[in-house]
């Protein structure tokens, strides 16, 4: 009996559609625009539709997150080539002797929406991991970028503008010539060869450098003034307030340092633990010019394995990675069972594991997996905890999703996205095990708080249901 | 839509304003390869479309199948335009037996996701267009039929196709 009913069927469109959806367009503009068409074709000039690299999202259906040490992808990945738009003033962005490439991303990872022509847009919604050109980027959020290739050789001169979210990189060494620059708002910084995070919020601006040296333009009280943030710093940028420089607590090198003020404003306040750190993780090391990583451990046929040194745990995790995409789940999900033994708190182990779980059948071990990792990363507890309670769900286990969800969706500690999907599952789940009374009123606080979402829609059928055989 | 049948243009920006963002993203969604751009422009011309046609417009339907269907038409028409000028082969889709693996169990959900991508891709349009106006866009079955100019039991047949395809792509 499969798991995926119709309803469920349905429901996994819609989540997808939810990834694809456009923003909100001007209407004057719109106006004034399907006017001017109209006026051109009854001119009976040729309209020519302008197209879009973002073709590009054909390399979602190949996609391998890559392994450490810059191995090739697995599946192939496929790129359409960039057309030209022939609507706008005609851009010749092809490759010739005197001209420029556009560098355009290569997604490794996760579901963008692209925008179009030499400065496009880059937005995600979960987070998105792209190759440009010899760089690495990962997203959450909305990014606007440039690179180009100069084709006499000088270097790629990349630029990003940080709309909202986080981005964090990992720059290559470049030529003479070439340049990589990161804007966030009144925050631009320019960087060679290096790994380090930017993050914009309404309250401020954020970036951390884990490796490398980057320079960072502020608009300062007295005009624009240029820190230097070294590898273990922060910089935070406060929209109503001075910049300030702090060190890493988690950087091994400054921890006992106490935070640094830069040239003349005050000292900043405690580092916060912040998710640019773990978009950092992300950004496994793309194909630099620097020397080799260790080379993986093979896989034991005992069940225990050694622990490796910590810096080599995510080529581990990227190498049982590798082996579930060559079908060896059972091996990897053993020997990840084992490594979490050793590495009982390490989330990124536990996320894994309960992957590989989940993939060899075993989704009630899965969730118990899950709920482990919940433990262990409280900033993360609202999802693991939702993915844990959905496959009880799936596992018809109602007792265990109401036991979840239900103090988390009272108290709102789920993500807001999952929140409608999450009440749902609660309703369910309380009309299952005979909780009448809680399970209506779920739903209809669904139906409250959440109108218009496929969940709500879901919910009023239930109710009226409910309501139908009384 | 009076008013637009009679060629009142001004007509247009009060009906943009309520469904452009729904043709766009249909848009979007019917094409997995397609742009954001390349959809903005295409809701240009459904409008466009849209106008052209106001006369024929009646009453009963909803104004929404309505669009719908004309969103359709527009996009199958797209595509082949594309090709055609491009003169480009049919893409290679990703290996369907390629589970990429992903960073861990919450993200499953981005899982189901690419499942959902690469299943769709792989449908014939009339299918892929019946799941989407279905689970998407929450038309009748008699307003699919209405909006693609099909016979009811034909949405149906198409529709239990599109998702044994995705069931399977979903099981692996």
């Amino acid at each position: 009996m499969s798991d995926w009913s119709d309803e469920a069927v349905d429901d996994a469109v819609r989540d997808w559609a939810e990834g694809r959806a456009a923003p909100a367009a001007d209407s004057a503009a719109f106006v004034a625009a399907v006017e001017a068409r109209r006026a051109a074709r009854s001119r009976r000039r040729t309209f020519v539709v302008g197209l879009v690299a973002a073709g590009l999202l054909t390399a979602l259906l190949g996609l391998v997150l890559a392994t450490s040490q810059g191995d090739e992808p697995v599946a192939p990945v496929v790129r359409e080539a960039p057309a030209v738009a022939e609507t706008a003033p005609p851009q010749e962005l092809l490759e010739g002797p005197a001209g420029h490439e556009v560098l355009w991303p290569e997604i490794r990872y996760g579901t963008p929406t692209l925008g179009s022509g030499e400065e496009s847009t880059l937005a995600a919604r979960d987070r998105v991991v792209a190759d440009l050109g010899d760089d690495r980027i990962a997203v959450e959020g909305t990014v606007g970028y440039t690179a180009i290739r100069s084709s006499r050789a000088r270097g790629v001169r990349t630029v990003l503008r940080l709309e909202s979210g986080r981005l964090a990189a990992q720059v290559a060494s470049r030529a003479e010539g070439g340049s990589f620059t990161v804007i966030a708002g009144e925050v631009s910084v320019r960087v060679l060869g290096t790994r380090f995070s930017v993050e914009r919020g309404d309250a401020e601006t954020i970036v951390t450098v884990e490796e490398g040296t980057v320079s960072v333009r502020v608009g300062g009280p007295t005009g624009p003034e240029d820190v230097t943030v070294a590898a273990g710093q922060r910089l935070r940028w406060p929209t109503d307030g001075a910049p300030g420089l702090d060190s890493d607590p988690r950087s091994p090198r400054v921890s006992d340092r106490r935070p640094r003020p830069a040239r003349g404003v005050p000292a900043a306040r405690r580092v916060e633990d912040h998710t640019s750190t773990e978009l950092l993780a992300l950004l496994t090391p793309a194909p630099l010019p620097t020397p080799p990583a260790p080379p993986e451990p093979e896989p034991e046929p005992e069940p225990r394995v050694v622990p490796p040194p910590q810096p080599a745990l995510p080529n581990l995790l990227a190498g049982y990675r590798a082996q579930m995409i060559v079908g060896e789940v059972a091996e990897a999900r053993a020997a990840l069972e084992a490594l979490a033994v050793d590495h009982p708190d390490d989330v990124a182990v536990l996320s894994l594991l309960s992957f590989a779980q989940r993939k060899d059948g075993a989704p009630l071990a899965a969730a118990e997996t899950l709920l482990r990792a919940a433990a262990v990363d409280p900033a993360q507890e609202g999802r693991f905890v939702y993915d844990a309670a959905s496959l009880f769900d799936a596992a018809d286990q109602p007792g265990r999703v109401v036991d979840l969800l239900a103090p988390r969706v009272s108290r709102q500690t789920i993500p807001g996205a999952l929140l409608p999907d999450a009440r749902l599952r609660l309703g369910r789940a309380q009309l299952a095990t005979g909780a009448e009374d809680a399970g209506r009123a779920t739903l209809e606080e669904l139906t409250r708080a959440h109108p218009g979402t496929s969940a709500a829609a879901s919910a009023l059928a239930l109710l009226n249901e409910g309501e139908d055989s009384l | 839509m009076t008013r637009l049948a009679s060629g009142d243009i001004s007509a247009l920006g009060p009906l943009h304003g309520r469904y452009a963002r729904m043709v766009t993203s249909l848009l979007l969604r019917l094409d997995p390869a397609r742009g954001l751009a390349q959809a903005e422009d295409l809701t240009q011309e459904v409008f466009l479309t849209l106008m052209d046609t106001a006369g024929r417009y009646r009453e009963q339907q909803r104004l929404k199948a309505w669009l719908c269907g004309i969103a359709a038409r527009t996009s199958r028409g797209a595509k082949s335009r594309f090709w055609r000028r491009r003169g480009l082969l049919a893409r290679e889709g990703g290996t369907p037996g390629m589970a990429a693996p992903t960073l861990g169990a919450v993200d499953e959900r981005l899982d189901a996701r690419r499942k959902v991508a690469q299943a769709l891709e792989t449908l014939p349009p009339s299918q892929r267009e019946v799941m989407i106006l279905h689970a998407v866009e929450g038309l009748t079955g008699e307003e699919i039929a209405a909006a693609l100019g099909m016979k009811a039991n034909a949405v149906w047949v198409r529709l239990s196709r599109a998702r044994a395809t995705l069931r399977k792509e979903l099981e692996r």
